[in-house]
């Protein structure tokens, strides 16, 4: 196999579809027959990618230079850890914002997002983040909740 | 009609709705001259903020920022040699070489002036052929309409022809979000889990956030680069002269009609656009030797070319529902969140709404062309704006924007979510527009098929369905779709073996 992660994201989409048509099977017969349909087609079009790959690894299997090639061209594309570890990092930081973002309130954790997330990226802290952060937030709410009056998060300390 | 047109050109030239459209080309611009930020992108980041706006308003900024961004794409492809969108993939090796002569400046104009010609004609293509087009929809009954969503899933063929299985797997998972909520004939709940607010279905705006805006920040944050490119502007020279405005006429005409007739193919998009104009822009040139080698005619052809797809990719949009292109498949869904229904009545009922927008598309083409000979070089500099400042706003403002559609913090968690999702399937080469495609059409779908079988009563399904002549054309036009990408590759494996048997002789 020359990609154990693309069989396995293949194994991922099909057990998907099969959760999903099993659920679909417990609705009211009129409201189950179409999302069933949908499923099929996706069990059967997971089932097709699948052997498609396997076809192209069998024809590929002899040829020693060409998988070296190709695994050598995932190596390059692929993240290393250093990248996961920033987008974990991020994605972090941005699901703390999402969390607090109602019990805090709008500015406060949305100017506390901005500096913190600034200043990792950054790897240091400026005066100029913590301008820029307060600066936004106020754009923001005066774009949102002033101009559109769009409705912002309102929490214990607004 | 000219009374409507009339009411419209009076609505547009509001102030309120003149700083709209500013506003939105020239932040389609910033988002277009960021490399890694699309028009898709753009689109689907602002459209929360249309939801405050009157619905003629924030159309209006989503056709600016449509516009602005396909021209923007430009800016950093002539001086870089980094397209800002895949349009622009063929300015770049043009443009970027008349800058490595010192012609800049030329460059940037020519871009703009071709951009402006194909984003007007495509426009008055639309304003013409769209309300005429919006009439084939009303002999639609279900059954038509089943087979319409259908087709528009066979988009996902020309969208994803480097890997038809994994679009359509895409499409199908699309299909199958626009199956959560309530069941629209029996009213029963699927996939929600007994959770409140999935009744109603997966948000499309938080989904199109997550999955286009989030995801690319999350691609952008692994590299952590100090800033996205670096410029130097000193090379811009030059000052615009009112000749230039008609510098090939021949070449801005045939590039409009070719990225017009693009635009309205469903799926064919901007690329393909500017891709088909270059080549023939070619063909037709007097000097074919030139191009890549920094000619400004290369550079009219694919601009001209893929701003026309603009209008060009509206027609089905506005008339049947079907994006034209990745971009109007997200605009399709915040002309849905604003309340407006593609078809007939866009013409009629909402015509107050639909044609101040399309009239603004010429105000959005006239913007970015005055900002484009005077202060082109400017945006270029917004590449330089450090990315820890830009992914840290930038998912704020995702946060907030879908966060705004329903004052409802799940559908920033469906954001939040949906980012992973459109991560992972940016990885593995699965592309996320199919998905938006299902979300949006596996509902109509689901309903025209639930209407036709009650209609069909205990004649069969396909053979009712069938027996109905505009059926059957949206089927071999489906068919057609589908097998696209096989009759393309065979198409250039033919012209290749032919130009081999050629060269041998």
């Amino acid at each position: 196999m020359i990609s154990k992660k693309e069989y396995l994201v293949n194994l991922g989409i099909f057990a998907f579809f099969l959760v999903a048509m099993v659920l679909a099977g417990k609705f009211p017969k009129a409201a189950a027959a179409y999302p069933i349909l949908i499923c099929q087609v996706g069990i059967g079009l997971t089932v097709l990618l699948t052997a498609k790959m396997l076809i192209r690894d069998a024809k590929i299997r002899k040829n020693v230079k060409e998988i070296e090639e190709i695994q050598e061209r995932h190596k390059q594309s692929a993240l290393t850890k250093e990248h996961y570890k920033n987008i974990g990092v991020f994605m972090g930081m941005l699901l703390l914002y999402i969390l607090s973002i109602r019990s805090l309130g709008y500015f406060v954790s949305t100017i506390t997002y901005l500096i913190v997330s600034m200043s990792v990226f950054k790897k240091r802290f400026s005066w100029v983040i913590v301008v820029v952060a307060i600066g936004f937030t106020i754009l923001m709410y005066l774009t949102f909740d002033r101009f559109l009056h769009i409705v912002i998060p309102h929490g214990i300390l607004y | 009609m000219n009374d409507v047109l009339l009411a419209a050109l009076g609505d547009i030239f509001r102030i309120q709705n003149l700083l709209t459209v500013v506003i939105g080309t020239v932040l389609g611009m910033i988002f277009g001259a960021l490399p890694g930020f699309s028009a898709v992108m753009g689109v689907a980041v602002l459209i929360p903020i249309t939801f405050g706006m009157h619905p003629t308003a924030g159309l209006i900024l989503l056709g600016g920022v449509y516009c602005g961004a396909i021209y923007g794409g430009s800016i950093t492809a002539v001086l870089l040699k980094t397209p800002g969108t895949d349009a622009n993939a063929l300015t770049a090796i043009d443009g970027f070489e008349m800058t490595k002569q010192g012609k800049a400046g030329e460059a940037l104009r020519e871009s703009a002036i071709a951009s402006w010609w194909g984003g007007i004609f495509s426009a008055f293509c639309l304003l013409f052929f769209a309300p005429p087009l919006s009439q084939i929809g009303l002999r639609f009954g279900p059954p038509e309409n089943f087979m319409l969503s259908i087709f528009g899933m066979s988009i996902i063929a020309m969208v994803c022809a480097e890997d038809l299985l994994k679009g359509l797997i895409s499409g199908v998972f699309g299909l199958l979000l626009g199956t959560v909520g309530v069941d629209p004939i029996v009213g029963s709940l699927r996939y929600t889990f007994n959770n409140v607010g999935l009744y109603n279905g997966i948000s499309l705006v938080p989904s199109l956030i997550g999955l286009f805006s989030i995801a690319q920040l999350m691609v952008m944050t692994a590299e952590r680069k100090k800033s996205i490119v670096l410029v130097d502007t000193s090379t811009i020279k030059g000052k615009f002269r009112w000749k230039e405005l008609i510098g090939y006429p021949m070449v801005y005409l045939r590039s409009s009609i070719i990225g017009t007739i693009v635009g309205i193919i469903p799926g064919a998009g901007t690329t393909i656009g500017a891709f088909i104009g270059y080549n023939e822009g070619k063909r037709f040139s007097k000097h074919p030797e030139l191009w890549g080698k920094g000619s400004r005619e290369a550079v009219a052809s694919s601009e001209a070319a893929n701003n026309a797809v603009t209008g060009g990719s509206l027609i089905p949009t506005l008339t049947l529902g079907i994006p034209g292109n990745a971009v109007t498949a997200v605009l399709l869904g915040g002309l849905m969140m604003l309340g407006l229904t593609p078809g007939y009545t866009l013409f009629t009922e909402r015509a107050s709404v639909t044609y101040p927008f399309i009239l603004s598309l010429f105000l959005a083409n006239t913007v970015f062309l005055i900002v484009g000979v005077t202060m082109a070089h400017r945006f270029a500099t917004i590449s330089k704006t450090p990315s820890y400042i830009l992914i840290p706003i930038i998912s704020c403002f995702c946060t907030m924007g879908a966060y705004a559609l329903n004052v409802n913090i799940i559908d920033v968690y469906m954001m939040f979510i949906f980012g992973f999702i459109g991560f992972i399937m940016n990885k593995f080469n699965f592309s996320a527009v199919p998905i938006i495609l299902g979300m949006i059409l596996g509902p109509i779908a689901d309903k025209a098929l639930s209407q036709t079988r009650v209609i069909a009563k205990k004649t069969n399904l396909i053979v009712f369905m069938f027996s109905r002549p505009i059926c059957l054309v949206l089927l071999i036009i489906t068919i057609l779709t589908l097998f696209y990408p096989l009759l393309r590759d065979t198409f250039i494996k033919l012209r290749a073996s032919r130009g081999a048997k050629g060269g041998h002789a």
